[in-house]
């Protein structure tokens, strides 16, 4: 790189490539479904939903048998790594199986700017696309 | 609810917005739990203050707190009232997820410095006398039982509600 400083004195310095983070969300994603099937035999699915969510927000919705509470579904959201290039939202919408039979006919909504299309279930290892 | 209910009330209230930030803002997982389990003994202690008098001290916290809830001296229709404000149809079903819950309601109750067997705690490096690890550089797996298993994040939501909803049930 070249150029001249306010004294017209023409400087120059290597030009260096700074690396640039990128935040992987997918494999994120594919970790968190992993770690959360080890963690929680209960969980029947892990559908990830990243169509129309901000590029460092993971929206899973996890199919739960052993929900036994009353109450409708309720988004919880955790920061991640503030401050790294792995910065990101995760967003976790846990469901009974019934719920989820009630949001793929449309009957439940999912939370607000979520949506199924383009979602993949990925608690089986790999990611199958929602047909 | 009398008054010295009120004061632990609003603590409580503050203590909990202050952990809402700190989780959304996904600061170091110590001052997640800090504030989490600063919340949890405040709402526990603003419930066991119904009596109007001091609780005592080996009766205070969020396992305690628990129990009190679905104690049987409440009678049948008022564990029915309180199970139905958690959001449970019955307080067997109440009873069920705080067994399920307790290692996990029990580890958060026990962060703090002098129920931490001088191991890890939320707040001052460890052990003592020789310390050897600080909170702020420790990876808690009570943390990671919170955000990655559905009882862990039933238990978060549980006491946002049991806070929200403290008027209903104090």
């Amino acid at each position: 790189l070249r150029w001249a400083n306010t004294n017209g004195i023409i400087l120059e310095m290597e030009e260096t490539l700074m690396p640039t983070a990128t935040f992987k969300r997918d494999a994120i994603a594919a970790r968190y479904a992993k770690r959360h099937k080890e963690t929680d035999p209960a969980i029947r699915a892990i559908h990830y939903l990243p169509t129309g969510a901000p590029p460092n927000e993971i929206r899973l919705v996890e199919v739960n048998e052993a929900i036994t509470s009353t109450a409708g579904p309720e988004p919880i959201d955790f920061g991640v790594d503030s401050g790294s290039p792995n910065e990101h939202k995760l967003i976790v919408f846990d469901v009974t199986p019934e719920q989820w039979e009630n949001v793929r006919e449309g009957a439940l909504p999912l939370p607000e700017g979520w949506t199924l299309e383009g979602s993949r279930e990925i608690s089986r290892g790999h990611a199958r696309s929602r047909k | 609810m009398n008054d010295a209910q009120k004061l632990w009330w609003e603590q409580a209230k503050s203590d909990h917005a202050v952990f809402v930030l700190l989780r959304r803002g996904g600061v170091r997982e110590c001052h997640m739990l800090h504030y989490l389990q600063m919340a949890a003994e405040k709402i526990s202690k603003a419930y066991l203050w119904r009596s109007g008098a001091a609780p005592p001290r080996s009766l205070v916290g969020l396992m305690p707190f628990l129990q009190a809830l679905l104690s049987r001296g409440l009678g049948r229709k008022e564990r029915r009232r309180i199970a139905g404000i958690f959001d449970y149809a019955r307080p067997e079903d109440m009873a069920a997820w705080v067994k399920q819950v307790s290692p996990l309601a029990h580890d958060l109750q026990n962060l703090t410095p002098d129920l931490s067997n001088d191991g890890p705690n939320a707040e001052y490096p460890w052990p003592h006398d020789e310390p050897t690890h600080c909170p702020a550089l420790h990876s808690f797996a009570l943390w990671n039982r919170l955000r990655d298993s559905e009882p862990g994040r039933r238990l978060v939501k549980f006491l946002d509600k049991a806070i929200q909803r403290f008027e209903q049930y104090a």
